[in-house]
């Protein structure tokens, strides 16, 4: 495996965790799949729908998103927004990542 | 759209059947939607180049779909290491009793190399059993949700003391399984030929020489432990302390048998000394020497077992 294949592989799993809780922090408020990976990707969080429509199916299994169908531009489309169990996840989530990013930011110092 | 639609089709092909249309429609007007932003972009309708370079980068319709499904692992992760290790215990105890229970009865077939391909076929159907067999206790205790706090339940104090482990090669170990297989095979053969065919008309008796036949199971059993030890190590595929040691002993054991056989004044035994044209004593004193060479280059490879064995043991 050569470092860039190496690189990549890293930065896949680096991302992993990360990309739930920015899954979560953007259904703050209401998006349909394609919308919400638009979203991300205008934030520079490049995700393919591959990856992204499975996860967010997930978290509604974990009951952390509701789902609603919805017809839009003559088009049905599904709707998520974070539950009420995904609200507290969220808080609790983002105050870890808090913590990680301080420690890690000393870590990265030396 | 031809295009798209046959990829949305294979892709819902390969997803549950309970799923199947809600996933699909999600993903379809993802798919539409990226189209319209690119359409309006371009002012145009895309070509099918285009839809084509659209579609690979969402990725084979399989892989897509496989995201989807729950439990794609035989056995996931946090089951995996107790797995294995109980395959390879259950490898080896049925590997063992396998070896057991076929080697006895091939040994005295005559036939050296149906011998080993009926030994080599029992131990691979063993393992395919047993394979199988480990794999779908653990798929059921995975399926039924087995806690794995029970599979692992662990105390620190009861840990036992496990001696260090140097790599070895499987091949190696393989080959040299093969080689006494077929060294036991022709060993025992050997003790139970009363003639020796030299052409279609005439038969010459030749036995061993009772100094010869007074070694045979200590030879059976110094081979059988080597098989059974070679075994163990094909199975673990490593050495530790006391597998070195083991061999370095079964090595020292060969030496001195084959020390001991070479010193015999007389391997074989011909009955009548002449007969025909043929000149029995060189002939005799031809297959003496054979011998003798084999011998010493078992005894050869032993030498360098005890070498390779007492370096892994200082490194």
């Amino acid at each position: 495996m050569t470092d860039s294949e190496h690189y990549q592989k890293l930065k896949l799993e680096l991302r992993r965790g990360v990309l739930i809780l920015a899954v979560l922090a953007e259904l703050r408020e209401e998006h349909y799949g394609y919308s919400l990976r638009k979203n991300l990707m205008s934030q520079g969080l490049d995700i393919d729908e591959g990856t992204l429509y499975p996860l967010v199916r997930r978290l509604e299994k974990q009951s952390l998103l509701t789902s609603e169908w919805r017809e839009e531009n003559k088009r049905k489309k599904r709707f998520y927004q974070l539950s009420d169990t995904g609200k507290d996840v969220l808080i609790k989530l983002s105050e870890e990542w808090r913590k990680t990013q301080t420690t890690l930011n000393e870590i990265l110092k030396y | 759209m031809k295009m798209i639609n046959n990829y949305l089709n294979s892709f819902e092909s390969y997803l549950p059947e309970d799923t199947k249309t809600e996933v699909r429609a999600e993903l379809e007007s993802s798919i539409l939607e990226q189209t319209d932003d690119m359409e309006s972009e371009l002012g145009r309708q895309l070509n099918q180049l285009e839809q084509e370079q659209l579609l690979l980068k969402i990725g084979h319709p399989m892989r897509v779909a496989a995201a989807y499904l729950p439990n794609q692992e035989l056995i996931n992760k946090d089951f995996y290491p107790a797995y294995k290790k109980s395959l390879y215990t259950a490898l080896t105890v049925f590997g063992v009793l396998t070896i057991l229970l076929i080697v006895p009865f091939n040994l005295f077939k005559g036939e050296v190399i149906g011998s080993l391909i009926s030994i080599v076929s029992s131990l691979l159907e063993t393992g395919v059993w047993v394979f199988a067999s480990v794999t779908f206790i653990f798929y059921l205790m995975q399926k039924n949700g087995v806690s794995l706090e029970q599979i692992y339940a662990w105390s620190p104090k009861h840990l036992k003391y496990s001696v260090k482990k140097v790599p070895l090669s499987r091949f190696e170990t393989g080959f040299e399984m093969i080689f006494e297989g077929l060294f036991l095979i022709w060993w025992n053969n050997l003790f139970n030929a009363e003639s020796l065919i030299i052409d279609s008309e005439l038969v010459q008796n030749i036995s061993m020489s009772p100094e010869w036949q007074s070694v045979f199971w200590v030879v059976n059993v110094s081979v059988g432990v080597s098989i059974l030890l070679n075994f163990y190590k094909l199975i673990v595929s490593a050495w530790n302390n006391i597998s070195i040691v083991t061999n370095i002993i079964i090595a020292i054991a060969d030496i001195v048998i084959i020390l001991f056989i070479l010193q015999f004044e007389q391997l074989i035994v011909i009955e009548s000394v002449e007969i025909g044209s043929l000149d029995w004593k060189v002939i005799g004193w031809t297959i003496q020497f054979n011998i003798k060479i084999f011998l010493t280059i078992i005894s050869m490879m032993a030498v360098w077992d005890i070498y390779s064995g007492v370096k892994k043991l200082r490194a």
